[in-house]
């Protein structure tokens, strides 16, 4: 529990970075608003993925996404 | 540095690392949620974007049970409180502070907020007694208690913490061998008419009553009867007459008491001559009565026009310095002045005044006697009998009303019939409300020349 909670925090703080990104493809035209919405979703239901299983769904939402992250 | 500069460098009562935890903490364990939706109101955080925040973990958390960052994030992203909600949400979870904190900064927020809310209520008042269009000193006065007053009620979020059933059955029980073994203050206020303690059980502590009836039905002497007969008891009455001055309501005082002395089965002094001059016996008798009213507590209030704010300062510091007030007398509702500058109709203001007074005697914990005219309404029926609907007409009175009581005389309406039947010098009170007892009505009669009700035995 003790270590779980900090990663908690770590990994919240990854997605609001991850959004803040996205954000900010959105503003450049690389991101369509709709897919953007989309990602926020995904995000909030990422526990329930497996590493693999969010790869492939985020592809579905922006391909060229998926392929900017590193997941190895 | 003078004091006023002194005030002006000090910081306002703010704990932002506080305040960031507290939601750290809620967003990670939801659950915790519960343990302080009863004290904490999005009014206690002093940034507006925790503000902001805090309201919605607490709608995430009513509607679903669930919050998580990504979903505050997606809320907040087009809220205008904030250009950069990533950032704002990124501070929170760099507050990481272990569970136990919440507590400690719960009580820092509460404590924060209430000094605010001091500081806010001294900044109103200063700007409302400085203020050159204000006149009235007793008017600005009794304006700076309501704000005292406010800044200083508890807030809690959902009123009163839930007592347990224990807890109440505890005090009902208590009640109960209080009233088997008849020791006072088991019951309510008596009034010492038997027939009108029958129906009540006394006047309950908190509880509005309203007496009303079509003018000349003796609103006010049966509620100066009931009040001298509290006093005598050395239970203190406070009584605010809005129509008559305090002088005419000495003299109904002691025009009340002064029936019950007779000399050879005439009354000693008659309204009439007490009113005109009295022989010697007569003046030694009188003083008499004036003797034995002087010790009784009654302090009566005869300003006109007086606001609902300006009767509650009154009664609050009436209650501070008689700390056993017994009961406070109200003479009568439609002739307090309304708030200005309303836009609402007669109706709600009349309700909203009501409603404020029902509150005051549940703040001071004694009940509170109301006087209402009644509209003409009632004299187009055949029945002149006060109903209920017929409070209505005038706004929800009846709604926050514990208790409704209607006066009615038949001598007035139909003196032949009444002479024929036998009911000459009877009312009738009507219980039409009871929410702690039966509805019902009772007879008194009515002395009408010194305006004195009197039990009325049957033969």
């Amino acid at each position: 529990m003790v270590l779980i909670k900090p990663l908690f925090d770590d990994l919240e703080r990854v997605k609001l970075n991850f959004l803040k990104t996205c954000e900010k493809l959105v503003a450049a035209g690389r991101l369509e608003k709709e897919e953007f919405k989309d990602i926020e979703v995904l995000l909030d239901q990422m526990e329930e993925y497996e590493d693999q299983e969010f790869r492939s769904e985020l592809g579905k939402i922006s391909k060229g996404l998926s392929d900017f992250l590193d997941w190895e | 540095m003078s004091s006023t500069n002194k005030l002006l460098t000090l910081d306002i009562p703010m704990d932002l690392d506080a305040e960031r935890q507290i939601l750290g903490i809620l967003i990670k364990y939801p659950a915790q949620v519960d343990r302080v939706i009863d004290r904490l109101r999005p009014a206690h955080f002093y940034d507006l974007a925790h503000r902001r925040i805090y309201e919605i973990i607490l709608d995430l958390y009513n509607k679903q049970g669930r919050i998580s960052y990504t979903q505050i994030y997606s809320r907040l992203r087009n809220d205008p409180i904030t250009d950069s909600p990533a950032e704002l949400l990124i501070a929170l979870t760099e507050s990481f502070v272990a569970l136990s904190e919440l507590e400690p900064s719960v009580a820092i927020l509460l404590h924060k907020e209430g000094v605010r809310r001091l500081v806010k209520a001294s900044e109103t008042i200063k700007e409302l007694a400085l203020d050159p269009n204000q006149h009235d000193l007793e008017e600005i006065q009794a304006r700076a208690q309501e704000i005292i007053f406010a800044a200083t009620q508890k807030q809690n979020v959902y009123g009163e913490e839930a007592k347990s059933l224990l807890e109440v059955l505890n005090k009902c029980y208590l009640n109960l061998l209080q009233r088997r073994e008849g020791l006072a203050g088991s019951y309510g206020l008596s009034v010492r008419y038997p027939s009108l303690d029958g129906m009540t059980t006394g006047f309950k502590k908190k509880d509005l009553i309203i007496l009303a009836a079509r003018p000349s039905m003796g609103k006010t002497a049966l509620a100066l009867n009931m009040a001298v007969n509290v006093a005598k008891r050395d239970i203190p009455v406070l009584i605010f007459s809005l129509e008559m001055d305090d002088e005419q309501v000495g003299d109904r005082i002691v025009l009340g008491e002064l029936f019950s002395y007779k000399r050879d089965g005439e009354y000693a002094v008659t309204s009439y001559e007490y009113q005109t001059k009295l022989s010697d016996e007569q003046f030694r008798l009188t003083q008499q009565v004036f003797s034995e009213l002087y010790h009784l507590s009654i302090s009566i209030v005869d300003k006109r026009g007086l606001t609902i704010p300006e009767i509650k300062a009154k009664a609050r510091k009436f209650k501070a310095e008689h700390p056993d007030l017994g009961l406070v007398v109200i003479d009568y509702l439609q002739l307090i002045k309304p708030p200005a500058e309303s836009n609402r109709s007669w109706t709600l203001i009349v309700g909203e005044m009501v409603r404020e007074l029902r509150d005051l005697a549940g703040e001071l914990d004694v009940p509170i006697i109301l006087l209402s005219q009644l509209n003409r309404g009632v004299e187009s029926r055949e029945n002149k009998r006060p109903m209920l609907s017929d409070l209505r007409d005038s706004g929800n009175i009846e709604e926050f009303a514990d208790v409704v009581m209607f006066l009615y005389r038949e001598d007035y309406y139909y003196p032949e019939l009444a002479k024929e039947s036998g009911t000459e010098g009877l009312v009738e009170i009507i219980f039409a409300k009871q929410r702690k007892g039966p509805t019902g009505t009772v007879q008194l009669r009515f002395m009408k020349e010194y305006t004195r009700f009197i039990e009325e035995y049957p033969s």
